[in-house]
């Protein structure tokens, strides 16, 4: 990918803003980019999401930052990108570049810190191989970015 | 550093409902960038003398960055106190603070921190911060 120091496959989510996505300044609302960061994380594990996982684990957000760098407005196509990073025994990061296609402009940057935990008790589980196998592929070394999430 | 008594602007009308809950039965994490936007709006709503004229003016207010912790889970029905402060206030940008407190559990469940930079949508660059808007915010700034 031509947005990181050196090449790597990343997890791409595409949305399209719409009007109802916007506010009275035109421009699609802070909070909005988070609850995307939200959705293009779900997509990214929707296929670990079958009954065993959820009935058992619970992929818990620690902590959640991002940087505003442009504005949108109704119609902009984003690829939201994202990559891996600090895979632990029962937790990671995810980073999320928030490109528009075609301009390749960035909008924003998105960290994530995710702990895997019981759902019964909040004991810390270990990250399970379906997990590692969607993290593997997107993986970085977040020093070696061009970008600081 | 330990910090000194400040004044906190409370925003107290956060109710869970059922469309705030994740699959497990606890506040999605989402929901508090998303509160932390309702109670900056009521705070330059309330304090801030003159805010309409604010809006209507070229200058406007751009989120430069936020960052949430998450320190608890909230469930259906609890009720959310917001507690707003201010910091680093400088000449264009500001930063603020929301503390989310959970009555039932009687702790902060999640911390919110974002910065504000004020910019002139005439000339498209930064701008000082306007000065109702200074006014409001300096009475709510943490003392280290």
């Amino acid at each position: 990918m031509e947005y990181f120091a050196y090449s790597q496959k990343a997890f791409v989510y595409k949305y399209v803003v719409m009007l109802s996505d916007t506010d009275q300044f035109e421009h699609m609302s802070f909070a909005n980019y988070l609850k995307l960061m939200f959705l293009a994380a779900d997509a990214l594990f929707v296929s670990c999401y079958d009954a065993a996982f959820l009935s058992t684990n619970r992929l818990k957000l620690e902590n959640a930052r991002m940087q505003f760098k442009k504005q949108t407005v109704a119609g902009d196509n984003i690829l939201i990108k994202i990559n891996s990073s600090q895979i632990d025994v029962s937790s990671f990061s995810l980073l999320f570049t928030f490109v528009i296609e075609g301009t390749a402009e960035l909008v924003g940057l998105g960290h994530q810190t995710y702990r895997i935990v019981s759902r019964k008790n909040e004991e810390v589980q270990r990250l399970s191989d379906n997990i590692r196998s969607l993290l593997g592929p997107i993986q970085v070394e977040e020093e070696n970015l061009l970008y600081k999430y | 550093m330990e910090k000194t008594k400040s004044n906190v602007f409370i925003y107290d009308k956060f109710e869970v409902f059922f469309k705030h809950t994740d699959y497990y039965g606890y506040v999605h994490p989402y929901n508090f960038f998303e509160w932390t936007s309702y109670v900056r709006e009521a705070f330059f709503s309330q304090m801030c003398g003159n805010f309409r004229s604010v809006l209507d003016s070229p200058i406007k207010m751009m989120t430069a960055k936020i960052h949430a912790e998450l320190r608890g889970n909230s469930r259906f029905g609890d009720s959310i106190e917001a507690r707003f402060t201010t910091s680093r206030i400088k000449k264009v940008s500001l930063d603020v603070t929301i503390r989310f407190f959970n009555k039932r559990l009687e702790r902060i469940v999640c911390e919110t921190n974002h910065t504000l930079v004020f910019v002139d949508s005439a000339t498209q660059k930064f701008t000082n911060i306007p000065g109702e808007i200074r006014d409001a915010v300096v009475k709510y700034e943490e003392l280290t």
